[in-house]
């Protein structure tokens, strides 16, 4: 039998748990992770806030995360009172959310905690730095969906990237799209760090890059011209470099204008920022086309969440297996019973 | 509270040290707000405040870091006056507010130790001690900067605490989720009276603090102006500034400034491998009229003065060898870089209007003006007049005027007259090719100090001279000549 879940995110310092889509069982994993009493001293906090008890179009009830006594929690002032755990605050962060600054508090019971972390990079990596400077030595970052999970990412040492049913109804969807999304997350590197410190930080900007690596063409990502601008290229060794999200129209032009792409390289600051569906990569891999990223995100783990709010039940078993088959990861579970790898007592055998 | 709008600086120098200012803590930026020129019945409390700062100064130059820790409170001193405001209106204090105070009373009570062995006693700065306040919210005998609401303020809270652990075990070891959802339900329950319990022991605390928040409003002002000062010692020590003599503006003595400095300027010039020339002068009561080549460093001159002297009414040390001045009631400068067409208004028609608002002044206190190249926009034979009729006015007002021009002939009964020293030898460097070269030069030939003059003084005629060393076109400059010799 492979190893659990906790001991898998053993030795790290920082772990992220980002989501496929809402309800994909990440407050599930969470919960896992918090209750399976490691030996260190554990931390959470969040990409920003997300929501509240019951999901607001399905009204079904959201797990909340419990916490074990002892575990530091990172949450803004206004939520402080609807955690029902025990608390000391230890301090402020200086960081400022919509539900108010940020506090570090230390649990001094079990209870529910309501998070709600910064959203940006910068500060997401100042509140990591702090909670360790506390005595925390593992952080749990509660990423966001998919798409917003860049300062989740960017600030984590690992990841675990929740899917299930809520993401689609379809088993053999679900195998694809996570599939997919997985390969995007651990995309190659390149490296080329002076390239993409000349790009503007907050533009949607595309940097091509000649063979020997000379800046030879600069766009927004966003106009309609980018395309035109990497097809002028046709034939030349070539990378594209962007700092922002790699678009399906972009693409789809490209794709029109070049029957070949082997000449091309195309790097993205990660994995979430390629916008494109398993189809769509197919047809640029299959053209020569190279995909590559700034930062890889180091993925340790898929886990699944069988149920949706909707109601809908799928065999969990039988998706762990598709999964296990599509990607080269440990797969788990999320509700599987007691004697499964994903339980707390499996957990405490090990 | 008292809110002022920020104060605005007179002059350009001033602005610039003031946003140069390293002040960290709300406290010390909300003191940098109240800042005022001393009014002439504060003479004073301007000699206190410059008396302090001299003993902080020697402080300071004694030992470089003696600052250090006093300073490194203010890097993380919250501003706690909403808290403070919440618990005057009578509300209950919540766990933020709570940890809030308990770290001011710990930052404030670290100072107050340390300035009490500092042995600085400055009369302004004093601080009440609120270690009381520590005791208050950390029952506990170790002092921590974490708060929580702790066991130790109520019986009852200690008990529905060790009955909740019990029952967070039981459920961390139940396996039957019927039993489990009926202990959390009785979780539930005790959260809520763990909540109640802990509302009252905060209703209590705050209670507590109330008899507190006069002296924390009171240190939280004096870890302001105490940090105020600090980033004016700060100041003072980085260039070396000396401590003013200020006297009574009507005493009529002479304003003396030896060896000015001008850090904006000078920081620029280093910049370029320079040096700043020092300069000194002296202004009676009256008139003084300041000429000088083109590019001699006139209106850095007159700058560097203003700025200098409206740090001493602002109680800062002045960048100067010695500087001895009047309290002024006003400091107002007219320097023709007014223009806005925005407003509709010429470079004279703004020049105009400063000059109603400095008549308007002269007649309610004794001031400095200080008047670049007045009326430089208008016809030569009206602007003299101009200066002329200025330079009167200003002779009899009482106040103490400098005005700087190129207009010839100006002659002021009981003026007095300075000019710049300018160029030296003339003629030894008027072959050279490459502009920058000659501009270098040009500044190295250049001497920026001010000498006093007689009445029967010439505006120095050297805009040619100096329009041949910047390389102007020599066709234009035989044409030039032609009209200089007719």
């Amino acid at each position: 039998m492979g190893r659990s879940l906790a001991e898998l995110i053993e030795g790290y310092s920082c772990v992220a748990i980002i989501g496929m889509e809402k309800n994909a069982g990440k407050t599930t994993v969470l919960n896992h992770l918090l209750s399976s009493r490691p030996a260190v001293v554990q931390a959470i906090t969040s990409i920003g806030y997300d929501g509240e008890d019951t999901d607001q179009v399905t009204g079904t009830d959201k797990p909340s995360i419990y916490v074990g006594c002892g575990t530091m929690v990172a949450t803004a002032s206004s939520l402080l009172g609807q955690c029902d755990f025990t608390r000391e605050l230890l301090r402020f962060t200086g960081f400022h959310t919509p539900m108010g600054e940020v506090i570090i508090t230390r649990a001094r019971s079990d209870g529910f905690a309501q998070i709600a972390g910064p959203s940006t990079t910068v500060q997401m990596s100042a509140l990591i730095g702090m909670l360790h400077e506390l005595g925390a030595t593992q952080v749990l970052v509660d990423g966001a969906a998919a798409r917003k999970s860049t300062a989740a990412i960017a600030s984590s040492e690992a990841c675990i990237l929740a899917t299930g049913a809520a993401f689609s109804p379809n088993p053999d969807d679900i195998v694809e799209q996570t599939g997919h999304y997985t390969e995007l997350l651990t995309l190659p590197e390149f490296e080329h760090e002076t390239a993409f410190t000349c790009i503007n930080e907050d533009a949607n900007s595309c940097i091509l890059l000649d063979q020997s690596g000379n800046i030879c063409g600069l766009t927004s990502a966003l106009s309609d011209e980018c395309a035109d601008r990497i097809a002028d290229r046709n034939g030349q060794p070539t990378t594209a470099l962007f700092n922002g999200a790699v678009t399906r129209p972009m693409l789809q032009k490209l794709l029109g204008k070049c029957r070949r792409l082997d000449w091309l390289q195309i790097v993205a600051e990660d994995g979430t920022r390629y916008l494109i569906n398993s189809r769509q990569k197919l047809d640029l891999t299959s053209r020569g086309a190279r995909l590559a990223v700034r930062r890889q995100v180091n993925l340790i783990a898929v886990t699944v969440n069988p149920t949706a709010p909707s109601g809908l039940r799928l065999d969990g078993a039988e998706l762990c297996r598709h999964l296990s088959e599509r990607i080269d990861l440990p797969v788990f579970d999320v509700c599987a019973s007691e004697n499964q790898i994903f339980s707390r007592k499996a957990v405490q055998h090990a | 509270m008292h809110r002022q709008k920020k104060y605005r600086a007179s002059t350009p120098g001033v602005a610039w040290l003031l946003s140069e200012l390293q002040i960290e803590s709300l406290y010390g930026r909300e003191a940098l707000k109240n800042l005022r020129p001393t009014k002439p019945d504060q003479l004073e409390q301007l000699h206190q405040s410059l008396s302090e700062l001299e003993t902080m100064v020697a402080a300071a130059r004694n030992d470089k870091s003696y600052f250090d820790q006093a300073g490194s409170i203010f890097k993380c001193l919250r501003f706690i006056n909403g808290s403070l405001d919440n618990l005057e209106a009578g509300q209950v204090p919540d766990e933020t507010e709570l940890l809030e105070i308990k770290g001011f009373a710990m930052m404030l009570t670290s100072l107050k130790n340390w300035y009490d062995k500092s042995g600085l006693q400055l009369p302004s700065v004093s601080f009440s001690d609120i270690e009381p306040v520590i005791k208050i919210l950390n029952p506990d005998r170790t002092i921590v900067t974490s708060f929580h609401v702790h066991e130790a303020y109520s019986q009852k809270l200690k008990e529905i605490r060790a009955e909740k652990i019990q029952l967070e075990n039981r459920i961390l070891q139940c396996n039957d989720q019927q039993t489990r959802d009926e202990l959390r339900n009785q979780r539930a329950r005790l959260v809520q009276a763990e909540k109640t319990e802990e509302h009252l022991v905060r209703e209590n605390l705050g209670q507590q603090l109330l008899e507190w928040v006069t002296r924390m409003r009171h240190n939280g002002l004096a870890a302001g102006r105490f940090e105020l000062l600090l980033a004016k010692t700060r100041l003072a020590c980085r260039f070396n500034c000396t401590r003013p003599e200020v006297f009574a503006g009507n005493v009529k003595k002479p304003l003396q400034a030896e060896e000015m400095i001008n850090p904006e300027v000078e920081a620029i010039l280093a910049s370029h491998g320079k040096q700043f020339t020092p300069v000194s002068i002296e202004l009676n009561p009256g008139t003084t009229l300041l000429t000088g080549a083109n590019m001699g460093g006139k209106s850095v001159a007159l700058m560097t003065l203003a700025m200098n002297a409206e740090l001493a009414t602002l109680g800062f040390f002045v960048f100067a060898r010695r500087f001895s001045t009047p309290l002024f009631d006003f400091i107002y400068l007219i320097t023709g870089d007014g223009q806005n067409q925005a407003s509709g208004l010429s470079s004279f028609g703004a020049e105009i209007i400063r000059l109603s608002e400095l008549t308007a002044l002269t007649r309610q206190g004794i001031g400095l003006a200080i008047c670049d190249e007045f009326a430089r926009s208008t016809n030569p034979s009206e602007g003299s007049r101009f200066v002329q009729a200025l330079g009167e006015f200003l002779q009899q007002s009482g106040s103490y005027g400098i005005i700087a021009t190129h207009f010839d002939g100006i002659r002021i009964e009981g003026a007095t007259y300075y000019q710049v020293i300018g160029l030296k030898e003339k003629n030894a460097l008027e072959e050279h090719a490459d502009r920058e070269a000659l501009l270098k030069k040009l500044c190295e030939k250049m001497d920026y100090r001010l000498q006093k003059i007689n009445d029967d003084y010439q505006v120095p005629k050297d805009a040619m001279h100096i329009a041949t060393i910047l390389g102007l076109d020599s066709e234009f400059l035989s044409i030039l000549r032609r009209h200089y010799q007719s």
